[in-house]
C-alpha cells in the first residue's frame, strides 16, 4: 500500500517539531555550557593567564550561538515545509470534498428530473389516469427538460471554460434590453415561483461583449435567488446604471441569505452552502462560479454582500462599456 | 388500500410518482423534508415508505435510522439518484428493505413495492409457523419482530426477522446465500452475500449461547447456512 500523508498526521508531525526544536535548543545550549565550563577549567590547570581563558570563552560563546542559531534556522526550514506540505494536504481534502460533491449534486440533478420525465411519460402511457389530468403533465415536462438542459449546459460551459473568454464573439449590444428578455425568459420557466421583480434600469445601456455568455450570467445570478428561496415570496431588485464609462449592475433580493463566514466561498466552483445531503435547494454549485468566470473574462467584477441568514443577498458587477462606445 | 408515505424533494418528480402510484390505487401522502417525513410518522402509520436520500433539513438515512431506532418497522424502500454500491448498503444497513435508483422503470417500481408487500405478508402469514416461535430456550415474535435469546431481549429488524424464519422454515437443510438473497432481498443484484453472514453473526450472538460455537444456525461451509431444530422442540 502505498505511503499516504494525512493532514492530521502531518499536523502531528509539525507539533512533535516544534516540541522536539524547543527541546533541541536547551540541551544544546546546556552542553555547549558544560563544555565550556570544561575548557576553561583545562586552561586554568595549564595555567593560563586570564586575557587568554577570557579569549577562549569568547570564542566558545561565539561557537555556541553561531551551532544554536545554524539550527534554529534548519528547524525554521524544515517547519516551514512541513507547514507547506500541511496547507497542501488541506486544500487537496477540500477540493476532493467539493468534488465529491458535485458528483452527487450533478447526479441528483441529471437523474431527477430524467425519473420525473420518465414518470410522466408512462402517465401518458396509463389508461387508468383521467384525460384532464393528462392536461396537465406536459408543461412539467417541459419544466424538467428546461433543468435537464440548463444543468448540462453549465457543465459543459465549466468543460470548455476557455471558450467563455472568446472575444471573436463580442459584439456592441444593448445590455437594458437584454435583462428586460432574461426576466421574460425567467418569467416562462419559473411560472410558479414567488417572486416580484423591482427593477430601476437606465434605458439603452450599451456594452461591447459576449451577448450569449452576459446573458448567462444574468440567468445564473437571477436563478440563485429563485432555487435559494423557493417557496418563499420574495422581491427580486435589479438596478443598471452608467457612469464614468462603468456600468453597474446591482442584482439582489430579500430572501434566505447567506452566513456571513460563506459569502468568501459563494464564488468558488462546486461550493454549495451547507452539507450536501440536506441542502434546502437544488443545484450543482457551478451557477455563480460560471458567472464570474464571464464578468471576469469581460474584465469586469463581481461582488456580493449579505447581512446573514434570512436577510437577502446583493450582487453588484461592475463592467466596462468596452472599446467600441 | 394501501397506504404510502412519499417523502421527496423534487416537486415535479413527487407529482409524477404520485400521479403513478394513485393509479395502481394507493393512497399517497407527500412531503418535502425528512423533518416533515418524521414528523408525520410520529402521528400516522403508513403500509410503505418510499424515501428519498438527498433531503433538505434531515436525510433519508437519518430518518430511516431514527424511526428504526424508534420501534417503527414499516418497510422502507429508498428511492435516489446516488447508485454506488457502498451507497445502497449504507441505505439497507440504516434499515431499508429495498433501494432503486432514478431514473427507473415504472413498472421495476411497481414490481419492487409489490414484492416488499409479499415478502411482508409472507413474514406475518401464520402458515408454517405461529406468530411466537419457541426453540432451544429462545422466542421469536415475527409480529413484534421482539427476540429472547440468552443474552437478552431484542427488537430485531424486518429483515433479521425473515432471515431466521426462512432458515426456521427450512429447518434442517441446507440453505445458500443466495437463496437467502433471494427470498429476503427479493432481487440478485443485491450488492454481496457477505451481508447474509453479517445478519448470521448478529442472530447467533442473540440465540446462541456461545456465538462462537454454534449449534443452532450452522455455517456449511462453502454453501451456506442450516438452522438444526433442537430436538425437544
Amino acid at each position: 500500500m502505498p505511503l499516504q500523508l494525512k493532514p492530521r498526521a502531518t499536523f502531528l508531525v509539525f507539533n512533535f517539531m516544534v516540541i522536539f526544536l524547543i527541546a533541541n535548543v536547551i540541551w544544546w545550549f546546556i552542553l555547549m555550557e558544560r563544555v565550556i565550563d570544561e575548557k576553561i577549567e583545562i586552561s586554568q590547570e595549564l595555567g593560563a593567564s586570564p586575557d587568554v581563558i577570557e579569549r577562549i570563552y569568547e570564542q566558545e560563546s561565539s561557537r555556541r550561538r553561531m551551532v544554536i542559531l545554524e539550527g534554529i534556522v534548519f528547524f525554521l526550514f524544515l517547519l516551514a515545509g512541513l507547514w507547506m506540505i500541511y496547507r497542501t494536504l488541506v486544500k487537496q481534502r477540500e477540493l476532493r470534498q467539493q468534488q465529491e460533491n458535485f458528483m452527487m449534486a450533478i447526479t441528483h440533478e441529471l437523474k431527477t428530473p430524467l425519473a420525473s420525465i420518465n414518470l410522466y411519460v408512462d402517465s401518458l402511457l396509463t389508461p387508468e389516469i383521467a384525460e384532464e389530468e393528462k392536461q396537465n403533465i406536459l408543461p412539467k415536462i417541459k419544466h424538467d427538460l428546461y433543468r435537464l438542459k440548463r444543468q448540462v449546459e453549465n457543465v459543459l460551459e465549466v468543460a470548455r471554460h476557455h471558450g467563455l473568454t472568446e472575444r471573436s464573439s463580442y459584439e456592441s449590444f444593448d445590455l437594458s434590453r437584454l435583462l428586460d428578455q432574461r426576466f421574460d425568459a425567467l418569467k416562462k420557466f419559473y411560472a410558479n415561483a414567488n417572486y416580484s421583480l423591482k427593477k430601476d434600469i437606465e434605458e439603452s445601456v450599451r456594452i461591447f461583449g459576449d451577448r450569449r455568455s452576459i446573458g448567462k450570467a444574468i440567468d445564473l445570478i437571477l436563478e440563485n435567488s429563485l432555487v435559494h428561496n423557493e417557496g418563499r415570496d420574495i422581491e427580486i431588485t435589479v438596478e443598471l446604471s452608467l457612469s464614468n464609462n462603468i456600468i453597474s449592475l446591482n442584482i439582489g433580493d430579500n430572501g434566505c441569505g447567506v452566513d456571513k463566514t460563506e459569502l468568501s466561498s459563494i464564488f468558488d466552483q462546486f461550493y454549495r452552502a451547507g452539507p450536501e445531503l440536506t441542502r434546502p435547494s437544488y443545484g450543482t454549485g457551478l451557477g455563480l462560479y460560471i458567472a464570474k468566470e464571464i464578468i471576469n473574462s469581460h474584465d469586469g467584477t463581481i461582488s456580493v454582500i449579505s447581512d446573514g441568514l434570512s436577510k437577502g443577498i446583493m450582487f453588484t458587477v461592475k463592467l466596462k462599456r468596452g472599446k467600441e462606445h | 388500500m394501501k397506504k404510502l408515505l412519499l417523502a421527496e424533494d423534487d416537486r415535479n418528480f413527487a407529482d409524477a410518482l404520485t400521479l403513478i402510484l394513485k393509479s395502481q390505487k394507493y393512497e399517497v401522502e407527500h412531503v418535502r423534508d425528512g423533518k416533515q417525513a418524521l414528523d408525520i410518522l410520529e402521528k400516522s402509520n403508513f403500509d410503505l415508505i418510499l424515501l428519498d436520500i438527498m433531503m433538505p433539513l434531515v436525510d433519508g438515512i437519518t430518518v430511516c435510522k431514527q424511526i428504526r431506532s424508534e420501534g417503527n418497522t414499516t418497510p422502507v424502500l429508498f428511492l435516489t439518484a446516488r447508485d454506488q454500491t457502498e451507497q445502497k448498503i449504507e441505505g439497507l444497513v440504516a434499515g431499508g428493505d429495498d433501494y432503486i435508483t432514478k431514473p427507473f422503470d415504472t413498472q421495476e417500481l411497481l414490481a419492487r413495492i409489490h414484492g416488499i408487500f409479499r415478502r411482508n405478508s409472507w413474514l406475518t402469514a401464520e402458515r408454517s409457523l405461529s406468530a411466537e416461535y419457541n426453540f432451544a430456550g429462545c422466542t421469536i415474535n415475527f409480529k413484534t419482530f421482539e427476540a429472547a435469546g440468552p443474552s437478552g431481549i431484542f427488537k430485531l429488524s424486518r429483515k433479521e426477522c425473515m432471515v431466521v424464519k426462512y432458515l426456521v422454515e427450512h429447518g434442517g437443510e441446507v440453505v445458500s446465500r443466495d437463496d437467502l438473497l433471494d427470498a429476503i432481498w427479493g432481487y440478485h443484484n443485491y450488492p454481496t452475500s457477505r451481508t447474509v453472514d453479517n445478519f448470521i453473526l448478529k442472530l447467533r450472538k442473540i440465540f446462541e449461547n456461545d456465538p462462537n460455537k454454534p449449534v443452532l444456525f450452522e455455517t456449511v461451509r462453502g454453501v451456506g447456512y442450516r438452522f438444526v431444530p433442537p430436538q425437544n422442540n
